[in-house]
């Protein structure tokens, strides 16, 4: 019974949220539902109630009337004064997260890759900046291929301790993280339910992503555009560490990258280990 | 074929008012199957959209047994599927492939092969004429061929059955780079390509007919008959017609370039340096595609569910007994709806990379367009305002559209919020949408036109008792079914996923899945009942009487059972529609092609006594 | 049209049918053109160099002798119209014979430039084509086929022309008329969209 019941409070059904802006995406919600909710009962009330009032009876009869201007402009005006308040506020909110010029100075920035069916990271490495590849300059998409997603350029030294990660990434915690994603065939989205974030990714160009999670765990990230029949698996996962954990981990990595660049200068891709997909 | 068994009735009343048309003696295949008649081609349509819906609804099935059984063989045909369908030759078990094509055509068959001809195609032919009173439309060749690039179109969808990698598998919105099948080599037909094609031909089967519907009201209304004289449901079918000509022709481009991008390897859609096996040219745009679909298909949703508010009004007016709440200010929500309905495509493209800027227009247009529905809610509330309601199976089904159509409206303004669709975009709280506008309302729209004019159609009274029981069942399975999917949707359950499990996030959802595709199959098992009782009462209905439902609109002035030509008698056209309840009368209705004077007082209509006429009004028994 | 009805009225509009429904037709031929030219315009503006060099390969001379043949037979259109209504008949058959000849001079020319662009290799799958020529061709292309339906019942009504009571339907002629025109107005966009506002300042290919 209280699982039926539970249908309906439908607010409890969210994942627990992790982000800052992801609160007021919830209270946003909540708005809207209680005045969904509130519209809800008025509507279906006084429909019940015309119903059982005015049906047809012995003796019943209809009654013949037109309607009424002013009754006519007062039900346009107040739900559009309701509406244009939803949209309004709704609009404070949308410029906050997703408007380009809004988004936060990176405190980590990391570059994301949709692929049938895969997601790819790259991380600035050790120098915190990323060396030229199709994100950093248009021209070095030609050198995307299925083993350099990236198109990262060899030849630039600052390219050489960037580093990738398959399925899966990690962040700091309180933190703004800034990722900027696209795709290498058909269009993905990049979605995290626990941080309400949700970005199309597309093949061509680079898209702005952020968020600042609260709250340190590990999560999940999902495809949420049909890409293929392995779009329901594209699923990855992401830990948000502590500074002192991510600052770790970061370090582990960057001394990995190194070693493992020392002898030859092939090693950019070397660290995709699952074989490209057929597309 | 069965369409005969459909159409012969339609020659019951033959003889009336056609002796000089000539066409007694025409062969059987031009009275049944090349007929230029309005009625027969509305009923070619009824049965088409009837056969599809099934065909669309056996894919929900398949569709709601993956989701709630995951990697368990279909029960009962599992052992006879394909096998490409399942992942191992009799295996019963769905693969993730075929699951992406079940969706895709679950998606196109409904919207394209059964709402829109239900609701365009047949109501649009049968109400039209007849509601005008006039004798056929205004060009009835084009009429029939309208109707008759349906069967193709859908027999060249569903003939990527024997094509390699099956039918069409990128959604009904087909975005590529993945609808432009980039792996494939060119000039080889595959699924999407045949989609593209079969959805030319629909797009210009509902501009062939649109065009007719623009010129017939235009040219063809009753002596008498002004524009607002006209009842809402020809209101509707006219500005839908209008939405159709203007918007389908969008798509009609926007399917050509992406077939010339699928079959020749051209790139409108694709952009430079894909990581692919192919050969592209680069330099087009994924999301351009994205703009030109929704520049139709937006306005399509209004295609699927104006009609069906013109039908509902005109329900709920005669079996309210009471003139529509508001009848101007309903034709003009409509007109609003049509003309807001082409500048907000952008709010299904929120998440899609479009200009965030863009998203802030798009998002406050489509709020704006919630304003007009809004409207025609509360003057059908008002319409049910000191009326004398009778709940027949029409009447039921009329009011079963207003409520669900206020969920799924109210639904679509959480989408409309921007950021509140940042999280709900492409999950099950948008499949919750979809139903409750597409069936919830467009559906529950054309049960309540099909109990409605079943008498018209076919000159028998189609049964009551039936009648009601389909509607309750499927009330009662169609919330079951689709009300959780909100609950998914918050849940965060991503849409056209083939097996939620593989997510940690969704894993508490199994049980809700489960109940939905239990109350799917019942939802899908009670149109039988519908089915049934069209058949049943074709042969066993009471006899229809010319007006049985004492309706006031122009087509119950026809002959009970109308043949080719509609009329008997001349119509001239002496009041409004909806003329119910009119003081100074014995009768509660007042039909339109009666003469007789009147005075309005107050929003009031007063009869005065008038001594031609009066009593003779058609139909009444 | 019945004998005791008169159900089937003169037009409340005043405008014949198939008038109207041409019309209404033609709004919506107008909505089908601007798809491709939204599109057009969209991916004209992100890659000017590709649209630049191709449109530099273009015939332009050829085009314009095309626009005269379609301007010269949407004029004979008017006036094989103009003498339907009047009952001149033989006038009648030689204008709509022009615009036959029109048409057809416009379709003979459109494959002359087909047959060098083939040579070229600038068709779809072929290694030359690029972004532009999927425009120029799907452009071309449909409205080459908007020619063809038009000669079609062009060619049926002129030689009903030649029987006894001749081509008896002037509103018919009138309503293909109508189409004749959008037909050559399309064209007096396409021209210049794809021929002329294109400068491309690059080397021109030897070709
Ligand atoms: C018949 C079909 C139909 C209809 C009528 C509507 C009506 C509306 N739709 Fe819906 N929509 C679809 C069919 C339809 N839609 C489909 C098929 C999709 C998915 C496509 C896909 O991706 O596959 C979709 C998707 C969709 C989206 C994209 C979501 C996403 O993908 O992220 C959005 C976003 O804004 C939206 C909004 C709306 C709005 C605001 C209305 C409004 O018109 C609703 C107005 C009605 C009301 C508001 C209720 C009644 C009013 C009252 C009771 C008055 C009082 C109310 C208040 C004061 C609030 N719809
Ligand atoms: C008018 C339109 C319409 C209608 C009526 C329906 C009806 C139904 N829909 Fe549909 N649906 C859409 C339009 C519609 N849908 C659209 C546009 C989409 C989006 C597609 C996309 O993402 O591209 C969608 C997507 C969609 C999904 C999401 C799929 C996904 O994202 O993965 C689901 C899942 O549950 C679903 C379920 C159902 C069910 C259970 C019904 C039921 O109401 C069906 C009831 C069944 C019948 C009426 C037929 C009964 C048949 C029999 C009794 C015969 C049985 C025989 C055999 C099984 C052989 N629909
Ligand atoms: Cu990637 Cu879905
Ligand atoms: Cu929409």
């Amino acid at each position: 019974m209280g699982d039926i019941l539970s249908v309906f409070d439908m607010l409890s059904w969210f994942p627990e949220n992790i982000s800052t802006f992801g609160q007021e995406l919830d209270d946003l919600f909540a708005i809207i539902y209680y005045i969904s909710v509130a519209i809800f009962f008025l509507t279906f009330g006084i429909l019940g109630w015309f119903l059982v009032k005015y049906r047809s009876r012995p003796g019943h009869k209809g009654y013949n009337y037109h309607g009424n201007n002013i009754v006519e402009v007062t039900w346009t005006i107040l739900p559009t004064i309701l509406f244009a308040g939803i949209g309004l506020y709704s609009d404070d909110i949308w410029e906050k997260t997703k408007y380009s010029k809004r988004v936060p100075k990176p405190d980590v920035e990391i570059l994301v890759l949709g692929k049938t069916y895969g997601w790819t990271f790259l991380y600035p490495g050790a120098d915190g900046k990323f060396g030229r590849n199709a994100y950093t300059d248009r021209t070095a998409r030609a050198l995307m291929t299925a083993t350099n997603p990236f198109g990262k350029d060899p030849e630039d030294p600052a390219s050489a301790d960037d580093f990738m990660m398959e399925n899966q990434f990690r962040v700091p915690v309180n933190a703004n993280v800034v990722m900027r994603g696209s795709s290498q065939d058909v269009l993905h989205s990049f979605f995290l339910p626990h941080m309400r974030v949700k970005q199309d990714v597309v093949p061509g160009t680079w898209m702005n992503i952020w968020y600042n999670a609260f709250k340190t765990g590990t999560y999940e990230l999902a495809c949420a555009e049909l890409c293929g029949g392995g779009h329901y698996s594209m699923r990855a996962e992401y830990q948000v560490l502590s500074k002192a954990d991510y600052d770790k981990w970061l370090d582990g990595k960057v001394a990995e990258v190194a070693a493992a660049s020392a002898p030859v200068a092939e090693a950019p891709a070397a660290d995709t280990t699952a074989a490209a997909p057929s597309n | 074929m069965s369409s005969t068994t459909l159409a012969e009735h339609a020659h019951v009343d033959h003889g009336h008012a056609h002796d000089d048309h000539g066409h007694h003696h025409q062969p059987w295949y031009r009275q049944y199957l090349f007929s230029t008649d309005h009625k027969v081609i509305a009923k070619q349509f009824l049965l088409s959209s009837l056969i599809f819906l099934f065909v669309g609804g056996a894919f929900a099935l398949f569709i709601r047994w993956q989701l709630a059984y995951p990697g368990k063989p279909v029960p009962v045909i599992g052992s006879m599927m394909p096998d490409t369908w399942v992942d191992a030759p009799g295996s019963g078990i769905i693969t993730p492939e075929f699951y992406a094509q079940l969706l895709t055509m679950h998606g196109t068959v409904m919207i394209f092969f059964v709402i829109i001809p239900f609701a365009v195609g047949m109501f649009g032919n049968f109400c039209i004429p007849l509601m005008i009173g006039t004798d056929d439309m205004a060009l009835p060749r084009l009429n029939m061929w309208s109707f008759w690039l349906i069967p193709p179109a859908g027999l060249i969808m569903m003939s990527a059955f024997w094509v390699e990698g099956g039918y069409a598998a990128a959604g009904w919105t087909s975005y590529p780079p993945l609808s432009a099948s980039i792996g494939n080599p060119a000039l080889k037909l595959n699924g999407q390509a045949l989609w593209l094609i079969s959805l030319f031909l629909v797009g210009f089967s509902s501009i062939m007919g649109a065009v007719n519907y623009v010129t017939t009201v235009l040219n063809k209304r009753a002596k008498g008959m002004k524009m607002f004289d006209m009842p809402l449901t020809v209101w509707a079918l006219f500005i839908t017609a209008i939405i159709i000509t203007l918007g389908t022709p969008v798509l009609a481009a926007a399917l050509a370039m992406l077939f010339m991008d699928n079959f020749l390897h051209t790139s409108f859609f694709l952009p430079d340096h894909l990581v692919t096996s192919q050969k592209y040219f680069g330099g087009g745009q994924p999301v351009l595609w994205q703009h030109l679909f929704w520049f139709y298909s937006h306005p399509a949703v209004y295609i699927m569910i104006l009609p069906l508010m013109g039908i509902v009004s005109d329900v709920m007016a005669t079996f309210s007994r009471k003139p529509i709440y508001g009848y101007k200010a309903m034709v003009f929500a409509i007109a609003g709806i049509a003309f807001l309905g082409f500048i907000v495509w952008g709010h299904h493209m929120f998440q899609s990379g479009m200009n965030p800027l863009l998203g802030t227009t798009f998002m406050l247009s489509t709020i704006v367009i919630a304003v007009p529905s809004s409207i025609k809610v509360f003057n059908w509330l008002g319409t049910l305002w000191r009326g004398n309601i009778k709940f027949s199976s029409a009447m039921l089904n009329a009011l079963a559209f207003v409520s669900m159509f206020i969920i799924g409206g109210l639904s679509g303004v959480f989408m409309a919020s921007a950021p509140v669709d940042i999280y709900i975009h492409d999950t099950y709280f948008i499949v919750a949408h979809i139903h409750y506008v597409l069936f919830g309302g467009s559906l529950f729209g054309i049960f309540a036109g099909i109990y409605y004019w079943y008498p018209k159609m076919f000159g028998k009274m189609l049964s009551e008792t039936w009648g009601r029981r389909h509607f309750f069942w499927t009330f009662i399975f169609f919330n079951l079914t689709f009300f959780p999917m909100h609950v998914l949707g918050v849940g965060g359950h991503m849409r056209r996923i083939y097996d939620p499990n593989v997510y940690d996030f969704l894993k508490g959802m199994a049980g809700l899945n489960e109940f939905i595709t239990i109350a799917a199959i019942g939802l899908g098992f009670s149109q039988l009942i519908l089915v049934g009782n069209i058949l049943w009462s074709l042969k066993n209905g009471r006899k229809a009487p010319r007006n049985p439902w004492r309706a006031n609109t122009l087509e119950w002035a026809a002959p009970a059972h109308p043949g080719h030509g509609n009329f008997d008698r001349d119509i001239t056209v002496y009041r409004g529609p909806y003329e119910y309840s009119v003081e100074g009368r014995d009768l509660d209705y007042w039909p339109q092609w009666e003469p007789g004077k009147s005075v309005t007082v107050d929003h009031h209509t007063i009869a005065v006594a008038d001594d031609a006429g009066e009593t003779k009004v058609f139909g009444a028994h | 049209m019945s004998a005791g009805l008169s159900l089937a009225h003169e037009p409340v509009s005043k405008i014949p049918n198939g008038k109207l429904a041409m019309w209404g037709f033609l709004g919506s031929e107008l909505m089908f053109f601007t798809g491709f030219f939204g599109a057009f315009i969209v991916l004209r503006n992100a890659n000017y160099d590709v649209f630049g060099e191709g449109s530099s390969h273009l015939n332009v001379w050829l085009a314009l002798v095309n626009t005269f043949f379609l301007i010269g037979s949407s004029l004979t259109m008017a006036l094989c119209i103009h003498n339907a209504e009047h009952g001149n008949r033989g006038k009648q058959q030689l204008f709509l014979g022009l615009t036959l000849l029109g048409a057809l001079g416009f379709l003979v020319i459109k494959s002359i430039e087909y047959s060098d662009k083939w040579g070229h290799g600038y068709f779809p799958t072929q290694p030359h084509h690029t972004l532009f020529y999927s425009f120029y061709f799907i452009m071309t292309g449909f409205h080459a086929l908007h020619v063809i339906a038009g000669m079609i019942p062009m060619v049926f009504m002129w030689l009903r022309g030649f029987s006894k009571e001749g081509y008896p339907h002037p509103l018919k002629l009138e309503v293909l008329g109508l189409y004749w025109h959008f037909v050559d107005l399309m064209w007096i966009f396409i021209f210049p969209a794809l021929y002329l506002m294109i400068p491309y300042h690059g080397a021109a290919a030897a070709h």
